[in-house]
């Protein structure tokens, strides 16, 4: 008999969760609109699917994203590396950052809807403020984390401040950043969610909501796991480019 | 060179004055803590004197500079390079041209012996290849002086002595002043022309050796056990002073 792997039970696992859960369905234990059968919910996919729905919320959603996010790691990078490297930098700016970055992002939520109204820009600042703070921290720890001899050992070639900076110090702090900057793809990712659910009319977060009112609880499974789905890809994503990037690690 | 320094809130260096002459390979040997390493890095340029100053050429030293390489225990490879690119870092700081550059680095792979490992990464490399891989990266930069900081200190005892061998056919090879700190007489004897004792610390110039035995030099000929000897002997007594002072803290 050919022996069963751990492989086989976690396969097995998932097969069996949905099983049960069909069986609760028929047995009827719940109403349908509170616990939708497995069979609804992949047929909610399936039309979701083919009406184009789906991919259009899942397109809205990521271009908020990819917008907040660039916008954030294109600020936080460069100033955590400055805050890091000079104590005048830091000094200035991290009294202000230190007041603003307890705040979780959710609660800027109805500010963000009184300044830039609803829709694309409240939610794109939203992802912003929550992927900033990670990228940031993480940047200047990496910058702080620099091997001191290293610096030393290339001092010695003759290098400037600049030349430290620039071929010792950023480098090295690629690891740290790049880890920011899987952080902050996943906050920003639950931000926007919660921003969609407060105040969108489009995107997965406003999918999710508006079959909740009209009690398609099936399509809004669909919703959650794709939410689920996608910022896990967007994870693995940029885990895979830290692999590439981080060829020469012990 | 000559000078007298002091350090920080902790005197490291109370009188050193000694001269090392072009092409002279001096190993600084002295107890634990005495402030050789301290000596080395002021020479360097990463340390300031307090008191004192070092001349090399008749000209006063500063800042850290590519005349005076520096060779570390960490061996303090970036290890986001290869061999080769680490070997150019110092060209490259100095605005040398991409094939020049190259054509130097390739040089000084082959003058220590790391052919056909140019593209590797650091993580690749065992010690002794990733310790040969910072001197050429020094000395791509055609230092005046090679300052050595117990460079073998994290190597096993058999590749320890392949690269005292090594440094002694680079240093045959390039002609380069070198000044060795190590912990090691029988490895100060083995390697230097002359040798610096300093005291427990603060430190002092206790006595300077002189080893005139030609090379390569045979650890069991009597010559070599004599002046080792002589240099134990002398260490030893720094040794337990230094303990005496511990103590009596």
């Amino acid at each position: 008999m050919r022996a069963v792997t751990y492989r086989h039970l976690r396969i097995l696992s998932i097969l069996l969760a949905v099983v049960v859960w069909q069986i609760i369905g028929w047995l009827g234990a719940f109403p349908r609109h509170l616990l939708p059968w497995p069979t609804s919910v992949v047929s909610s996919l399936v039309n979701l699917s083919i009406s184009g729905e789906l991919a259009s919320h899942i397109l809205t959603s990521l271009l908020r994203v990819a917008v907040g996010f660039f916008v954030a790691a294109a600020s936080a990078v460069p100033l955590g590396i400055a805050i890091g490297w000079s104590k005048v930098v830091e000094s200035l700016a991290e009294p202000i950052l230190e007041i603003i970055r307890p705040i979780p992002p959710i609660a800027w939520i109805p500010i963000a809807m009184l300044w830039f109204g609803l829709g694309f820009k409240p939610a794109v600042f939203l992802i912003f403020i929550g992927a900033f703070f990670p990228i940031l921290i993480n940047t200047v720890a990496g910058v702080r984390g620099t091997s001191k001899v290293l610096v030393e050992a290339v001092r010695t070639l003759g290098a400037s401040d600049r030349d430290i900076l620039v071929k010792v110090v950023t480098p090295s702090s690629i690891p740290s950043i790049v880890a920011g900057l899987r952080i902050g793809v996943g906050v920003g990712w639950m931000c926007l969610v919660a921003a969609e659910m407060a105040g969108a009319s489009s995107g997965l977060g406003y999918m999710v909501i508006y079959y909740s009112g009209i009690l398609e609880t099936s399509s809004v499974m669909v919703g959650m796991l794709a939410i689920g789905a996608i910022g896990y890809a967007m994870s693995y994503a940029i885990a895979r480019v830290e692999r590439r990037l981080l060829r020469w690690r012990e | 060179m000559a000078g007298s320094k002091g350090e920080n809130d902790v005197e490291a260096l109370r009188c050193v004055s000694f001269i090392v002459k072009n092409g002279e390979f001096v190993c600084l040997v002295g107890p634990t803590g005495c402030g050789k390493t301290t000596l080395l890095r002021i020479v360097a340029g990463l340390e300031q004197p307090t008191r004192g100053a070092v001349f090399l050429d008749g000209q006063l030293i500063g800042a850290p500079s590519p005349d005076r390489g520096m060779v570390f225990q960490e061996f303090a490879l970036l290890p986001w390079r290869t061999v080769i690119g680490n070997i150019e870092l110092g060209l490259e700081i100095q605005g040398v041209d991409k094939e020049a550059r190259r054509k130097i680095a390739e040089y000084h792979v082959n003058l220590v012996g790391l052919h056909g490992f140019e593209n590797k990464y650091p993580r690749e490399l065992s010690g002794g290849m990733k310790q040969r891989a910072a001197i050429a990266r020094s000395l791509a930069s055609d230092p005046k002086v090679l300052l050595m900081d117990e460079p073998f200190g994290s190597l096993d005892a058999q590749t320890r002595n392949m690269m005292q061998e090594e440094v002694l056919g680079i240093w045959s090879k390039t002609k380069k002043t070198i000044i060795f700190v190590t912990h090691s007489v029988d490895e100060a004897v083995y390697l230097a022309d002359r040798i610096v004792l300093l005291t427990a610390r603060p430190a002092s110039v206790r006595e300077i050796f002189e080893v005139k035995l030609p090379r390569p030099r045979n650890r069991l000929h009597y010559e070599f056990v004599d002046i080792r000897a002589e240099v134990l002997t002398a260490l030893s007594e720094e040794v337990r002073k230094e303990n005496w002072e511990r103590r009596s803290r």
